[in-house]
């Protein structure tokens, strides 16, 4: 079975930190990690491998340091990984994104299975998925917490907001990933070390016949502090520490609802 | 006339986007029209909260409206009428399908937007929490139609419009689809929305065992308040079918306590429309505490029976 990931170097959201002139974040200097549900879907897919044979590769669109997660993406089990390199300079939106990994997908495929994190960390959207399962004409499976791959089709469980649906499809097929559906494991050293030596191939964006014009503008972006009080009751006796924050919730008049 | 599209399985948010809708779009002589069953009961209310048009679909089961058949659904109105903008409410299902349209069309989406406005040459600009709710984006949509998911309770319903009825019917024969759901499973969702609760108590993974979970509720009895958790006790430990935070439910109560939370910042987002937060865990250095109004450190199993035994007092004396 070939097995894509898509991987998103992601801005470490925990660690953003806001300009206290501007009110803005940070985010050309902000420390950037391995989006955690596309290493959930990296976990999944050498899962998968280990169990019924096949590849896995990685692929990434990102800026320079994008290498560095495609290098702990070969450590965990991949075989190979590509990283699109973003070298005229758009500025990415869902609609851009999608079309490049689209692109790659045609390029190394034909895939049974490609796999993605329900979103990213830092924006949430969700898109990327569905939009590469419009543009290559394949199923899309999203929110899956469990799969299972049996005689080329696949069964999926799918978390919704009321309901849990085991489903059913084809491969090829597209199915993004929640948190739930592993533990991605941590690389052994030695692993670490072999990874070191595969080699990433490198791909330049402006290589690639995509429309580069973005659909969504990005026009401003704030920060958003909420001031909070930061009272901390602690070292005394439970009752009276109780009776300290009823005292406070009453004053807020927060109590009974 | 231009004409902007809206869907919501949900009646009350339906009414929502409806009268957020037509709002902005009064002034600029756009019209607002609404997608909907034919089961659906108060189709001639919808006029009054905003719609000018509806589109009735035959046949339209609502809970087995997966992504692909609202996507076949939605292409064929879109197709016919061309509308500058498509507003469905912000379900994951609805995700899927904005994300669908917008790569049919070529057009841009936006996903959880908490706010919207169209602008004078008719382009959709949107507000929308990104970096785990540590900022807002403002973003301006190109391309027709524009594509936008809105999370319910964003807007306030209001029935103040006199629109006259118009209802087309539509039938959509949607072919196979390519996946089969073999098998439902309905989560038991206990107490009304988590959205709209005044005083939430939340459990995190400080708590050991799911009984304990009884001497939270009794809290949450005399605080009338509703008790939720964290992602990895519903997730992962299934003691509760929904959980608070980014990924599950984004809560704005005038009273949240956390209890045994540590306070990952995912937690920490879907919190942050909260007046007050308090926080009840033994670790002072969990990330919670420099988010929280309040804070007790101490031992949840100390802390609790107390808090519980203080209220009860309290409330004994009201009634002397």
């Amino acid at each position: 079975m070939r097995i894509a990931v898509c991987v998103k170097h992601a801005v470490d959201v925990s660690q953003l930190r806001m300009d206290s002139a501007t009110g803005k974040p940070l985010i050309s200097t902000a420390p950037m990690k391995f989006n955690d549900l596309d290493r959930n879907a990296l976990e999944e897919a050498v899962r998968i491998k280990e169990k019924i044979g096949g590849s896995v590769i990685a692929i990434t669109f990102g800026g320079e340091k994008a290498r560095e997660i495609l290098r702990e993406a070969l450590a965990m089990g991949a075989d190979e990984a590509i990283q699109i390199v973003n070298d005229i300079n758009v500025k990415p939106d869902t609609y851009i994104t999608s079309q490049v990994l689209s692109e790659i997908l045609k390029m190394k495929g034909p895939f049974d299975l490609i796999l993605l994190g329900e979103m990213s960390i830092d924006s949430y959207s969700s898109q990327i998925g569905p939009r590469i399962s419009e543009i290559l004409n394949m199923p899309c499976i999203t929110y899956v917490r469990s799969i299972e791959v049996k005689n080329g089709k696949i069964k999926a469980q799918r978390d919704l907001e009321d309901r849990y649906e085991l489903v059913e499809a084809e491969t090829p097929c597209i199915i993004t990933v929640t948190r739930e559906i592993n533990v991605p494991r941590l690389p052994p050293l030695m692993a670490i070390l072999k990874a070191s030596r595969k080699p990433i191939e490198k791909i330049n964006l402006s290589s690639l016949k995509i429309d580069a014009e973005p659909k969504v503008l990005l026009i401003d972006l704030k920060g958003l502090e909420v001031k909070r009080k930061n009272i901390v009751i602690k070292d005394k006796p439970v009752e009276e520490m109780v009776e300290e924050l009823i005292q406070h919730l009453e004053k807020e008049g927060v109590l009974e609802g | 006339m231009e004409e902007i599209l809206i869907y919501s399985e949900d009646y009350t948010t339906l009414c929502e986007l409806l009268s957020k809708g037509k709002s902005e779009a009064e002034e600029k002589n756009i019209k607002v029209s609404a997608i909907c069953s034919e089961k659906l009961d108060e189709v001639e209310k919808l006029f009054k909260y905003g719609a000018d048009k509806v589109y009735m679909i035959k046949d339209l089961n609502e809970l087995n409206l997966n992504p692909e058949k609202l996507t076949a659904i939605l292409q064929k109105i879109i197709s016919n009428i061309k509308p500058i903008a498509v507003i469905l409410d912000s379900t994951k299902n609805n995700r899927e399908a904005a994300a669908r349209i917008a790569a049919k069309y070529k057009t841009g989406c936006i996903t959880d937007c908490i706010n919207f406005k169209i602008e004078e040459n008719g382009e959709l600009s949107a507000e929308r929490m990104v970096y785990a709710s540590k900022a807002i984006a403002f973003e301006k949509i190109k391309g027709k139609p524009a594509v936008l998911t809105i999370p319910r309770r964003s807007f306030k319903a209001e029935m103040k419009w006199n629109n006259p009825v118009e209802i087309e019917e539509v039938e959509v024969r949607i072919e196979k689809t390519s996946i089969k759901v073999l098998k439902t499973d309905v989560k038991k969702l206990e107490g009304k929305p988590l959205e709209e609760a005044e005083i939430l108590i939340v459990l995190g993974r400080g708590v050991k065992r799911k009984e304990d979970c009884n001497m939270i509720e009794e809290l949450a009895e005399l605080l009338k308040g509703q008790v939720s958790c964290s992602r990895p006790i519903a997730a992962d430990l299934k003691w509760f079918n929904e959980w608070v935070g980014l990924s599950g439910h984004k809560v704005k109560p005038k009273l949240y306590i956390g209890i045994g939370v540590s306070g990952a910042i995912q937690h920490l987002a879907g919190i942050q429309g909260a007046k007050i937060i308090v926080a009840i865990n033994k670790d002072s250095e969990a990330p919670i505490i420099s988010a929280a109004d309040y804070a007790i450190i101490g031992d949840l199993y100390q802390v609790i029976p107390k808090l519980i035994e203080n209220l009860r007092k309290r409330k004994a004396e009201q009634y002397k």
